[in-house]
């Protein structure tokens, strides 16, 4: 690719541009166009309900890439963010009735400034401890909401019905001439737009000097804070960002299933977000769509071939034989993080690299003779 | 659920607060043991607590084993699958095991919960234990049985477990291993030998405790064990991560804080307070002292 590259070390290069070449500033245009054409001239709901699981998830999923990708730190608390966030929604968008232009970024405040709490504990926690005390906000929090009835309706959980019109658009029913679109294909737009945000903040954050300090502080702190990076910004601005972005992505899932239960908050849930960031790549730009829409697809898959997969019982099983979908889940999650950390750490991302170079090589080798350059490091 | 009136009544929170403690410890006992010697946050000890229970099901009541042989044999399985896990899984990690170890470990614990309820179903078992829920008086306070032995049997695998710790040549290594991992390997200590033995007796202990969880009023044996294993992750940083008499008294202090929230906390703190309170424990206590009661401070930085 970037042959000019070649004698720098090519992540600090690449790290500093939005997009590199012509190449990438296309997809990202079809990226763009793709975000409204895919949704609108997709019919089938099966497909559609992974388009959104996935939108949603990715959203959440490109936050702790952030904190775990970026900066390093190791949270098994996202759910508890996710959690502020869809009440957040469901407090001000259902119970008080704020349009979706304030709810949305209510719920991002809302995620941030809790992450802003937690953040200054991972200054004195580290590894260990952190994950620790990430586990203890997913308790804390399935707790508070359990009682906080009025907001969240109790153990029983609440019906969600959020407003979504933005503007002319309604995102429960997207209208363009005399063509109505269904609930599930307007969502989709909506769900899909903010990932392109989402991977717009956490680009651009991760190419500034807030994000390089997050980088220099996961590779090393001491030598991090000897050039003068403050390990305390650096922390706290990534606990910030990614809290801001799970929250949105709670409120998002709040309001895409439309009832949820502070149980839904749960450790499961954080070790699906864990899954997600480490499936799909860390620290790179796609990892986490990517890993959100392949990894996401699972228990949508075993549910929709229950019958055709071994060990896996149809309906709600009273017997106590075979595994629900849910616990199918857990399964294959528990077993790809555990596959992709022992063969490939770097994820999908990079089985795509490697992929990509191979095809490039033999491609080379047949087409002409030119000799590789060296660099095949990256 | 508790009558917490007067002084019998704190007596009476009192000892099923050391009794819940007790099984605390002994859960953070197993954290302790694997971290100290590999560095590694083995959040599969949760899916070692569940899967001994149910061995430990299995052996006493489908291959009809007497009791104290069946736990024997599940704690020698439970152990293997330990040793197993380390050195097929873990330690192929290499050098940035760390973090990579604690999220490939959250992973087999995912992996396990799974498995075990594909085998053994989602209902709760009865374990069949030998301890029956008779209490016996001591003036005001009733103990039942079952919390006789819990506080017996940890007691007695921790003077075990310290005994062996501290006077045997495999206890010193993993003493020294703890202390400082490259300076002992230098020695010649096997690192390979030390993790094994830590996943080992991780195992076992993880049996035990599994097992005496699965007794208490109302419990059995159920896919849920796990979690309750987890409950005892905030008495180890109590502890200190890397100090074996930490856990101990770390698992006390929760056990105890835990009871005495389920009967003195007010109704406007709603339901599930007691078992949040662990981990307000822990929060208050890291701003305060951040490496623990009885940890070393070198872990913090690591």
């Amino acid at each position: 690719m970037a042959a000019t590259a070649a004698r720098l070390p090519a992540d600090y290069q690449r790290g500093l541009t939005l997009c590199r070449g012509l190449i990438q500033r296309l997809a990202l245009g079809v990226f763009l166009v793709a975000i409204i054409a895919v949704p609108l001239n997709l019919t089938n709901a099966f497909w559609l309900s992974i388009l959104n699981i996935a939108g949603v998830f990715a959203v959440g999923t490109i936050g702790m890439n952030l904190l775990s990708g970026y900066a390093g730190q190791i949270s098994i608390g996202h759910a508890f963010f996710l959690s502020v966030g869809a009440y957040t929604a469901i407090a001000l968008g259902g119970n008080h009735g704020w349009p979706l232009a304030l709810w949305l970024p209510a719920s991002a405040l809302a995620g941030a400034v809790v992450g802003g709490i937690v953040g200054p504990l991972a200054l004195r926690l580290r590894g260990p401890y952190l994950v620790i005390v990430s586990l203890g906000l997913v308790f804390t929090g399935i707790y508070i909401f359990k009682n906080w009835r009025s907001v969240s309706g109790g153990p029983g959980g609440v019906a969600v019905d959020l407003p979504l019109t933005l503007g002319p658009v309604d995102f429960n029913q997207i209208e363009i001439g005399n063509t109505m679109y269904r609930r599930d294909q307007s969502l989709a737009v909506l769900v899909w737009a903010v990932v392109a945000v989402a991977l717009l903040v956490v680009r651009n954050v991760a190419r500034s000097r807030s994000g390089r300090a997050m980088q220099a502080v996961r590779d090393n702190e001491l030598a991090a804070e000897l050039v003068g990076v403050s390990l305390m910004g650096a922390k706290v601005a990534a606990f910030v960002v990614s809290g801001a972005l799970a929250a949105v992505s709670g409120a998002l899932y709040a309001t895409l299933v439309q009832f949820v239960s502070p149980e839904a908050f749960g450790l499961s849930l954080s070790v699906q977000f864990v899954t997600f960031a480490v499936v799909g790549g860390l620290a790179a730009t796609w990892g986490p769509v990517l890993g959100a829409l392949v990894v996401g697809l699972i228990p949508q898959m075993v549910d929709r071939y229950a019958e055709s997969i071994p060990f896996v019982e149809g309906g709600a099983g009273s017997s106590g034989v075979g595994l629900t979908v849910a616990e199918f889940s857990h399964l294959a999650y528990g077993g790809l993080l555990v596959i992709f950390l022992m063969t490939e750490p770097a994820g999908l991302v990079a089985l795509g690299r490697r992929a990509a170079r191979l095809v490039r090589r033999t491609s080379h080798r047949h087409t002409t003779k030119v000799h590789e350059p060296s660099g095949g490091t990256s | 659920m508790l009558a917490a009136s007067g002084v019998s009544g704190f007596l009476q929170l009192s000892v099923s607060g050391i009794a819940l403690g007790a099984l605390y410890g002994l859960v953070a006992l197993g954290f302790v043991i694997v971290l100290a010697s590999s560095g590694v946050l083995n959040l599969m000890h949760g899916g070692f607590v569940l899967l001994g229970a149910y061995l430990v099901y299995n052996a006493h009541n489908t291959w009809g084993l007497p009791f104290p042989i069946a736990v024997l044999v599940a704690a020698a399985m439970c152990a293997a699958v330990g040793v197993l896990l380390e050195g097929l899984v873990v330690r192929r990690l290499g050098s940035h095991a760390h973090l990579a170890g604690l999220l490939v470990t959250l992973g087999l614990l995912y992996v396990t919960e799974p498995l075990v309820t594909a085998i053994w179903g989602y209902d709760q078992l009865n374990l069949g234990d030998p301890w029956a829920l008779n209490t016996i008086a001591l003036g005001d306070v009733r103990l039942t049985e079952r919390d006789i032995a819990v506080i017996s049997i940890t007691a007695a695998v921790f003077a075990g477990f310290f005994a062996l710790f501290r006077f045997s040549e495999l206890g010193v290594a993993m003493r020294a291993a703890a202390s400082d991992r490259e300076a002992a390997f230098a020695q010649g200590i096997s690192p390979r030998v030390v993790m094994g033995v830590a996943w080992g007796v991780a195992g076992v202990v993880g049996t035990l405790a599994g097992l005496l969880l699965a007794t208490a009023a109302g419990g059995g044996v159920r896919p849920e064990l796990a979690q309750v294993g987890l409950a005892a992750l905030p008495a180890i940083i109590l502890g200190g991560l890397d100090s074996p008499i930490g856990a101990v008294v770390g698992g006390l202090v929760m056990g105890l804080a835990q009871q005495y929230a389920a009967g003195y906390a007010p109704d406007w703190l709603g339901q599930g307070f007691s078992e949040v309170m662990p981990y307000l424990v822990m929060t208050l206590l890291l701003l305060l002292r951040p490496h623990g009661l009885f940890g070393t401070k070198a872990v913090r930085r690591a």
